[in-house]
């Protein structure tokens, strides 16, 4: 169990180890919130981000006891959350013929500036901009989850991403 | 720096990575190039949004939902719970006598679902839910209130002031005191005055008769047997009521006084205010100045003012004792003022048909007819349109 959790979190984890779906239920909730937004920034797409949260969350309960003892349990949440929303970008966008057959469930509740124009933003810009300014990884490290991408590429991304939004922030000033 | 790579400089400077020296050059060039200061505060402004963004959102309660179903219906828990009871067993072995925590996770899966989903009841209802409850709270809050505040009781009332002697019918606590359903009698040329509390007084006249029947705060009243009272109160929310062997007077905010003579008459004279009077057989109300003989339980005499003239009043009586010539009528149609509507109104229902155009007609003189009344319908004295004129007259008088 993880080394920065709560006493609380780890007796949580401990109970619902042994079975207990009170437990883990108690977990999801806290965590529901948290994960659902990260998949709704990466998918941009309501529908899509409901489904992805079910299935982590899924996901998680079969392999709770194969949580590392050296990381806390939102960040192999997040790993988890992560691993998953990516393998179904991949996936939409081998069965995606046409741009924009899945933009009808795009989120249209999100009315801070900032979460709007992430989502008018390119998928790869995006994902890349989120895991990094957002989630907090590493170029390296985001290079590792995306192999079909340079280093270098996601860099260009990531600053791409950065130079349009501060764009739409310059009137503010 | 040149302003192609501010770009740059700003990413570096969001990554945390530029250096001291990258820093001063930033900021000699922002001091000078108005456009790259401008860019640059974009990507500040940029960072911290990006500081300050939510990092948890209110997901669809459906999610939560499916996910229960789901863990249900994936037969995890079978293999859980087998794992759970080669735990239990292993525990037991290590520690028998600690029990407690065993027990706690003994719960079935469908408790656990139906537990769960009540939750979400719960979680999707709470603002309906509490707003029912803070209702139904204000609903009893406001029932006890009125329920205390209506059916107090004022008893006993005090006897503030008085003149010879007077007795009560049974001997209470103190001599001061008037309690309820107690009598209290006068003696001859003696007077008693009781306090109503929170609502005014009650002045007893000689050789009368009176017995506390109501002490509840919004309704008191007493029952007048003989002699006379006379009621002066000074509020309008609460009402208090004279009953005499004929009928039952109610006040509001009103100065009246009530006899009750040997014959059997009861005679009321409203000094200020409205009186109401209910007979057995009807109910009417009374405006200042105007006196009333009431006979009997069925019958009264005409309503008059004290005031009137002197040959109207003398005709009234007239008409009380039977006397409904022509002649008297028209005595009494001349010499009607505006402020005798009342007496009008009461004579419509005493003189025959022939005369009550004329009565009518005066009437109308003084106070138009309202709206939904008739000509017709008082001629042929419609409860209901005589009722709606009443009112209506003794509104404006």
């Amino acid at each position: 169990m993880g080394s920065s959790d709560s006493k609380y979190i780890i007796n949580l984890i401990a109970s619902a180890q042994k079975g207990n779906k009170n437990s883990f239920l108690q977990l999801v909730e806290l965590n529901l919130g948290n994960i659902y937004l990260l998949s709704l920034r990466l998918l941009n797409d309501q529908k899509l981000a409901s489904e992805i949260t079910k299935e982590i969350f899924i996901h998680t309960w079969q392999n709770l006891k194969q949580i590392r003892s050296d990381t806390s349990f939102s960040s192999w949440l997040h790993g988890i959350a992560i691993y998953k929303n990516l393998e179904l970008i991949k996936k939409r966008k081998s069965d995606k013929s046409g741009r924009g057959s899945l933009e009808s469930s795009k989120p249209t509740y999100i009315n801070k500036k900032l979460e709007y124009h992430l989502s008018e933003l390119d998928e790869e810009e995006r994902i890349t901009f989120v895991l990094h300014d957002i989630v907090g990884y590493s170029y390296g490290e985001i290079s590792d989850l995306l192999s079909d991408y340079t280093k270098e590429s996601i860099i260009e991304f990531i600053h791409s991403a950065r130079k349009k939004l501060a764009k739409e922030f310059e009137n503010d000033l | 720096m040149t302003c192609e790579n501010i770009h740059d400089f700003a990413n570096k400077f969001l990554d945390k990575d530029i250096t001291e020296q990258e820093l001063a050059e930033l900021e000699v060039h922002l001091e000078f190039c108005r456009n790259c200061n401008r860019t640059f505060g974009s990507y500040k402004k940029l960072s911290f949004e990006l500081n300050n963004i939510e990092s948890v959102i209110t997901p669809p309660a459906s999610i939560l939902e499916q996910l229960i179903v789901d863990l249900q219906s994936t037969g995890i828990s079978e293999t859980s719970i087998d794992d759970r009871k080669k735990g239990e067993t292993e525990e037991k072995k290590s520690r028998p006598v600690d029990k407690k925590p065993e027990k706690k996770d003994k719960i079935k899966p469908e408790e656990l679902l139906f537990s769960s989903k009540q939750e979400i009841f719960w979680k999707r209802h709470k603002l309906k839910i509490l707003i029912a409850i803070l209702a139904f709270l204000f609903c009893a809050v406001a029932t006890i209130y009125f329920i205390l505040f209506y059916s107090k009781s004022t008893s006993p009332w005090q006897i503030i002031g008085y003149s010879g002697k007077y007795y009560f019918s049974e001997q209470k606590n103190s001599a001061n005191n008037l309690y309820l359903n107690q009598k209290l009698i006068t003696d001859v040329n003696s007077h008693v005055i009781i306090a109503i509390p929170k609502l005014g007084k009650i002045n007893l006249g000689p050789l009368s008769e009176i017995q506390l029947v109501n002490d509840k705060e919004n309704e008191s009243g007493i029952s007048l047997y003989k002699g006379k009272v006379e009621v002066s109160t000074f509020t309008q929310n609460k009402h208090f009521s004279v009953e005499t062997m004929n009928a039952k007077f109610t006040e509001n905010l009103t100065n009246f006084s009530v006899e009750q003579k040997n014959t059997g008459i009861t005679h009321i004279e409203v000094t200020s205010g409205l009186l109401l009077i209910q007979s057995s057989k009807e109910f009417f109300t009374l405006s200042a100045k105007y006196s009333c003989d009431i006979i009997t339980k069925k019958s009264y005499n005409i309503p008059f003012r004290v005031d009137g003239n002197p040959q109207f009043i003398s005709a009234l009586k007239e008409l009380d004792s039977g006397n409904n010539t022509s002649e008297i009528i028209a005595q009494i149609a001349a010499n009607a003022k505006e402020s005798d509507a009342i007496t009008l109104w009461h004579l419509l229902k005493r003189v025959s048909k022939n005369y009550r155009i004329l009565i009518f007609n005066k009437l109308n003189e003084f106070f138009p007819i309202p709206q939904k009344v008739t000509k017709d319908g008082i001629i042929a004295l419609d409860n209901k349109m005589l009722q709606i004129w009443q009112d209506d007259i003794i509104s404006r008088l």
